[in-house]
């Protein structure tokens, strides 16, 4: 492989210095934006998404990982899958996760009495959702949050999140915690990695 | 030729257009079959102007008998005849002479005011006279008629002695009206949204589209026009607040003192040639619209005509850095003052480039009164072909006294804090407003000093109306073709814009028809005063518009310039450009004229080189 | 080997003579008498040694008692006897282990230890072995390593790894050791073997036999620190668990120990259970005010709020232990019971003001002032300039006896008794003060902390006179108060106490004190000033004095550049156990 080199000059010649051809060069990039955008079928190069417009449904524009509301999953039972880690409330850079854990009565031993986010105070980072051991916190309503009335209704609880959320697939605890009762062959999906 | 003509516009269509020229494929050829090419008239004389009209202080008036034929006349038969006969009186008759075409006959009349003094006038009440005070004139009329071959000419002659009512308020009133109200104000209100929509448009975005009047279903958006009106509201019904310490009354006038200046300007800007409002259904020649223009039987389309225009100009722009500065100081906020020093700053050392920029026109045109320049120009060429030079560095600084990007440090919208900071509601919309007035301004002074004002290009149109049957045809074809493609355009661009586009396309279409009718009645050189005059302040209007729009474009397009930048341009950049080009152009018309190419005080010279050819003899 | 059994301490039982129980109030007594001045608790000093700890830290050393050797190339000279483990630490190599502690006995059943000796075929457990001279060992190559990889895939074979819902997660030994030693998957793929859960074995304990990795060290020390033995291992091989012998429960006073030396989440505290992650906390090292041993700890808080008290190792007072019972004087920090601001007849007033009309109100009065032996050195010295300047007569009230025992718990529960008493200087018998209140022998009293129990009779009587309490929480007595300041408590402010043992203990604050909160001795010196007394200097210049007097170089350290003492968090902080 052979490197060249390419001499560039940084002697600003003489078109450089009455700024004339340059200017101009960018006015007629920028009107050929301008007529493009104005005169053609579909405003052209224009890819906003009309938000708001009545017959616009942004969801349909969102990517599969678009981060909206949070919502907590259920178990089998409908109880609440999130055993009060703190993994999310450590991690949330915004510090609007505030859980209170209690004992949960049987194994699992550790359920949140109460699981709060200030949606106002949220970052939308999804961090949280990164650091859920369990599968509990999930961001993939694709809703955005609503505005409110008061800063109160903004700070979602336990039962607002877990309306929105539905039983979750995922096995509780991951793959490790079935080695307890039963003794399935080891997972070759199961590739999560410690660190 | 209309064969070829129309081939070449077919294939032009078929390139342009693809498919739809098909279309207008037999719409072509049965225009071609119908096509006539209109026969020259013989002999068509002409007095020029048409009608006199005298004042109690005005000096004998020239007058000129024209033939517009191919074949020399003579004229003769000179005489005045009518009611006051007697107080009119040729001087330097030409009775009897050859007119040839091409060589005007000229000769002036006269007036003795003096015996219009005195006597009566009908009084106000119904039925009664009165006597008419010592420095009153009674009106007059009389014919000055002549033959032509066997045909009479008549130019009615007439005395009159106007008020200052109705010679100045007035017609100062209505051209106020037409040029604020009728366009300025609406065209600034324009900016005000088409900044947002064409900076959008210019970078891939949607820009303002939700402000929308629903009426019964049918809503109205035109892609956010009616952001003009939300915005108005918006900033009345604000809150006007005013610092607690600020200087409440200069708080005050500030804003005021920003707006007015970039108003009282327009007033020397001629948007027009003239207006005859007594024969506006007449086609006119240029000699009546000059007597127009000098206010007998008109006004001419300018707020103020005033001969040193140019130097009211910066006289009164220079008093628009008072209410940047103002608001900077009565605001009582440190960051305010800085941006009313830079400003003012700013604003003072881009008006010397402007200034000195102007001189070079002056020395090309000799005039510094803005129509007289105009019409300077339309004698010789448009400034931006004499004064290249000028041009640019007059629009560049001009733009930076407009305080806008890429020179917009005395206030940078988000990211520098600027003299009205602490404005807000109304007071804010007026430094706004102003901001856009002053847009329109540099734009409409540009037109008149470097873009022939009112004129179409290639002199194309006169005062009569286009120079030639086949010129409006083309001009008709073309304007037509631009307008309907460009609302088939907004058709396809959006459904929201189908109306307008549809309006567009339908104007378009009634261009081409209009292009059509000229070409088989070979209308197009005799029109309608009228319409000369709104086709003159149409042209006027979008060059000024398209001035804006590329104002716009430079302004989104452009980085903002450092202050020390902004400060070595305009000094070490942009002054001794202006001077160099003062300098050139002094050397270039001194070494012109020793050479005798050009003559500095012109006459007809292209009508005697005509006389001589066609060997007549006055 | 290290000797298992702790020495037999002797020590005077009666230090401080049990308080005759509150006499009858003569209440026809008139004050106009001599008050007689009841002689003082018996303050000389006790020796009260800390309990034993077998394997302390080696020291560098010379002589005929050093052993040279060779760790990791490099060579380190130690006291004959000490373990490898030490040795090595010396060095900055961090041995992982499990089973080992400085407090215990070696059980060397963890196998993490293991290092590789030159000369010996197998790798050795290093926290059995003894120094020897010559002797050449490896910590850290591939086969140690190796094998340190292996033990912990082995330890964590049973494990659940429930570490979201583990008490322990943050501070777990284990979790340290496998980011350290290990962070391989696992590869096991047959049934974990199912232990008791949340098994219920004592007052403060819950045992999660499937999170022992049975170290058994606190099998250990139930059996050697406070020689009851409840604990024991039973069962075989992988069955093999933690339980407690049948009929009986871990109830001993010292029971919450193993919750600190478990390495992993096994043995939780009642009260510490689901209450936060460790790693949200907090640590301050500072003194248990509990009783007069003063036991260095740490306070966990986090947000101004504690949520435990754990052990410091401090080799003169308490060793790596402290008591249940001193574990809880947290809980007198419970935010909802604070005294945030000054109230004069229930109404609440800026300190300034408030101390402008208390000094109105004493000013001219007939007073008492009642130190306390829960409150601060400075505290009690100001007291005393106070009572100087006012030339009041002087009590010492304090929290009334409780249990001892000879390891740590002693009998008096307040943790400046000799402090208090040595400010104060000639005091009157606390007995007496409520007969004198009662008796309205006095127009003003001054209590200067809220310990210490008194009547009914006396509260009510408090209400009818000038009575001044510097209070940090709200209870019966400063309820009963007229003029209620807000203090600083024990964890918000630099103090000192001074020990049954005459050492002077330090407090730390673990955060400021908020609203209108100030030390005591600041108020106090307020008050002086107030009532146009002498500046005795500022909380901080008093403690300063205190330093210089007993020359406590932590103090004049901290008092100096109190950077490196402010609370760390435990996040960082890495695990204890």
């Amino acid at each position: 492989m052979t490197i060249t080199v390419k001499k560039v000059s940084l002697k600003r010649t003489a078109s450089d210095q009455i700024y004339l051809p340059a200017i101009l060069k960018g006015l007629v990039t920028t009107a050929r934006h301008f007529f493009k955008n104005t005169l053609t079928k579909g405003m052209g190069d224009v890819d906003t998404i009309r938000y708001g417009e009545p017959d616009v449904n942004v969801e349909d524009y969102y990517p599969q990982r678009f981060r909206g509301v949070h919502r907590l999953m259920h178990r089998d039972d409908g109880s609440v899958r999130c055993v009060a880690c703190m993994c999310c409330s450590t991690v949330c850079p915004a510090r609007c996760i505030y859980i209170e854990a209690e004992d949960r009565g049987g194994d699992e031993e550790k359920a949140p009495k109460s699981f709060v986010i200030d949606e106002l105070k949220c970052v939308v980072c999804g961090f949280c959702v990164e650091a859920c051991p369990c599968d509990a916190i999930r961001m993939d309503t694709k809703a955005h949050m609503h505005p409110t009335e008061t800063r109160a209704d903004a700070v979602l609880g336990k039962l607002d999140l877990m309306k929105r959320g539905t039983q979750s697939v995922a096995h509780q605890g991951g793959v490790g915690a079935d080695f307890r009762t039963a003794a399935p062959k080891a997972d070759p999906r199961f590739e999560h990695d410690p660190r | 030729m209309h064969a070829s003509f129309f081939a070449t516009l077919l294939s032009v269509l078929r390139r342009g257009m693809g498919p739809w020229s098909a279309l207008l494929l037999p719409w072509v050829l049965t225009l071609g079959a119908c096509a006539k090419d209109p026969a020259p008239e013989q002999v068509s004389v002409r007095a020029e102007p048409g009608s006199l009209i005298f004042h109690p202080d005005t000096e004998p008036l020239p007058i000129e008998v024209v033939n517009h034929g191919k074949r020399p006349v003579p004229v003769q038969g000179f005489q005045i005849t009518g009611n006051d006969w007697s107080s009119f009186s040729i001087v330097e008759p030409i009775n009897g002479q050859m007119l040839v075409p091409g060589r005007p006959l000229r000769f002036s009349v006269r007036v003795d005011a003096e015996t219009f003094r005195g006597g009566t006038l009908p009084s106000a009440v119904q039925g009664e006279t009165r006597e008419l005070g010592p420095d009153e004139f009674r009106e007059g009329e009389a014919v000055l008629a002549f033959r032509v071959g066997e045909e009479t000419h008549e130019v009615p002659l007439t005395f009159e002695d106007p008020s200052w009512v109705t010679a100045t308020l007035l017609p100062g009133l209505l051209k106020v009206v037409l040029l604020v109200l009728g366009f300025i104000m609406p065209l600034a209100s324009l900016l005000l949204w088409q900044e947002r929509k064409q900076s959008a448009m210019m970078q891939d975005r949607v820009g303002p589209n939700m402000a929308r009047i629903s009426l019964g279903g049918l809503t109205i958006r035109l892609w956010g026009l009616l952001h003009i009106a939300t915005d108005g509201l918006k900033m009345f019904f604000k809150e006007d607040f005013i610092p607690r310490r600020a200087h409440r009354a200069m708080y005050t006038l500030a804003p005021i003192m920003a707006l007015v200046p970039a108003l009282v300007v327009f007033a020397i800007v001629p948007f027009g040639d003239a207006l005859c409002y007594e024969r506006l259904l007449d086609v006119l020649a240029q000699a009546d619209v000059d007597q127009c223009a000098a206010g007998r039987g008109g006004t001419p389309l300018q707020i103020a005509h005033i001969d040193v225009g140019l130097l009211f100009y910066f006289a009164i722009a220079s008093l628009a850095t008072w209410g940047a500065t103002l608001a900077g100081w009565a605001s009582y906020n440190k960051w305010a003052i800085l941006g009313a020093l830079r400003a003012s700053a700013q604003m003072i050392s881009y008006e010397v480039a402007i200034g000195l920029t102007i001189v070079g026109a002056l020395l090309v045109y000799g005039t510094l009164e803005p129509h007289a320049l105009v019409h300077a120009q339309l004698d010789s060429a448009w400034g931006i072909l004499l004064q290249p030079v000028a041009f640019v560095l007059f629009f560049t600084a001009a733009i930076a006294e407009t305080k806008r990007a890429p020179f917009d440090l005395p206030e940078g919208e988000s990211e520098i804090v600027g003299y009205f900071i602490e404005y807000s509601g109304m007071r804010f919309g007026l430094f706004f407003l102003s901001e856009f007035i002053e847009i329109v301004f540099v734009s409409a002074l540009v037109t008149t000093l470097f873009l022939g004002g009112w004129a179409l290009p290639f002199e194309m149109f006169g005062a009569s109306g286009f120079a030639a049957p086949w010129v409006a045809q083309l001009f008709f074809t073309l304007v037509g073709l631009i307008i309907g493609a460009t609302g088939v355009a907004v058709w396809r661009a959006s459904k929201h814009a189908r109306f307008v586009g549809a309006t567009m396309l339908g104007v378009g279409v009634l261009h081409v028809c209009v292009a059509l009718f000229s070409l088989m009645t070979g209308w197009g050189s005799e029109v309608p005063h009228v319409v000369v005059v709104l086709v003159g302040m149409l042209t006027w209007g979008v060059k000024v518009f398209v001035l804006c729009w590329l104002q716009l474009l430079i302004r989104w397009t452009l980085p903002r310039f450092r202050y020390d930048q902004l400060m070595s341009l305009g000094w070490k950049g942009l002054l001794p450009l202006s001077l160099a080009n003062i300098a050139l152009t002094a050397i270039v018309i001194y070494a012109l004229s020793a050479a005798g190419t050009i003559d500095p005080e012109p006459t007809d010279a292209e009508g005697e080189a005509a006389a001589a050819q066609l060997g007549a003899t006055p | 080997m290290a000797d298992t059994t702790p020495p037999k301490r002797s020590r005077s039982s009666a230090t401080i003579p049990p308080l005759a129980p509150e006499p009858p109030p003569p209440m026809s007594v008139p004050h106009s008498g001599p008050i007689p001045v009841a002689m003082g608790p018996d303050l000389s000093p006790v020796d009260a040694p800390a309990p034993h700890a077998p394997n302390l830290p080696a020291e560098p050393i010379e002589g005929e008692d050093a052993v040279s050797m060779t760790i990791d190339g490099e060579v380190v000279v130690v006291r004959k006897g000490t373990n490898v483990l030490e040795a090595a630490k010396r060095l900055g190599e961090d041995v992982s282990h499990f089973c080992y502690h400085r407090g215990l006995s070696i059980a060397a059943s963890c196998r993490q230890c293991l290092v590789e000796v030159e000369g010996m075929g197998k790798l050795q457990p290093s926290c059995q072995l003894a120094v020897q001279d010559d002797m050449v060992v490896h910590t850290k190559n591939d086969r140690v390593a190796q094998a340190r990889q292996d033990m912990l895939e082995f330890t964590l074979k049973n494990h659940p790894i429930d570490c979201p819902i583990c008490d322990k997660a943050g501070e777990c030994t284990l979790q340290r050791h496998y980011m350290d030693h290990d962070q391989s998957l696992t590869r096991v793929d047959v049934a974990k073997i199912r232990k008791p859960k949340h098994k219920d074995i004592g007052r403060e304990i819950v045992l999660d036999a499937e999170r022992c990795i049975l170290c058994s060290r606190c099998v250990r020390f139930c059996e050697e620190l406070p020689q009851t033995g409840e604990l024991t291992m039973i069962r075989r091989g992988d069955r093999e668990i933690l339980d407690i012998a049948d009929g009986h429960r871990l109830d001993n006073a010292y029971s919450i120990n193993v919750v600190d030396i478990c390495p992993v989440g096994a043995l939780t505290s009642k009260d510490f259970r689901f209450a936060v992650r460790a790693w949200e906390l907090r640590a301050t090292e500072t003194t248990c005010p509990g009783c007069a041993t003063g036991c260095s700890v740490e306070l966990h808080s986090k947000h101004e709020q504690a949520y435990r008290l754990v052990p410091r190792f401090d080799a003169s007072v308490n060793g790596h232990w402290m008591c249940d019972e001193g574990r809880y004087t947290y809980k007198e920090l419970d935010p909802a019971t604070r005294t945030r601001f000054a109230s004069i007849d229930g109404r609440q007033l800026p300190i300034a003001q408030a101390l402008a009309a208390t000094a109105k109100r004493l000013q001219g009065k007939k007073t008492a002032a009642v130190f306390s032996s829960t409150a601060t050195n400075e505290a009690n010295r100001a007291l005393a300039a106070l009572a100087d300047h006012m030339g009041a007569d002087r009590f010492v009230l304090g929290r009334p006896p409780g249990k001892a025992d000879d390891l740590l718990r002693d009998a008096d529960k307040n943790p400046n008794t000799r402090g208090a008493h040595a400010a104060a200087g000639e005091v009157r018998h606390e007995a007496e003060l409520s007969l004198q209140i009662a008796g309205r022998a006095y127009e003003a009293v001054i209590f200067l902390d809220d310990e210490g129990e008194v009547s009914g009779v006396v509260r009510s009587s408090l209400s009818s006179l000038t009575s001044v309490i510097l209070s940090d929480r709200r209870n019966a007595l400063s309820d009963a108060c007229t003029i209620r300041l807000p203090a600083a408590s024990w964890a918000e402010h630099v103090g000192t106490y001074t020990n049954r043992q005459g050492r002077l203990r330090v407090i730390r604050p673990a955060w400021r004190p908020e609203d209108d909160r100030h030390p005591r001795a600041e108020l106090v010196r307020e008050l002086l000033l107030a009532l146009g007394g002498r500046d005795i200097g500022t909380a901080r210049e008093q403690a300063r004095a205190v330093a210089e007097e007993y020359e406590h170089e932590e103090l004049l350290a901290l008092l100096t550049d109190p950077q490196p003492t402010r609370p760390r968090l435990l996040r960082f902080g890495n695990s204890r156990g």
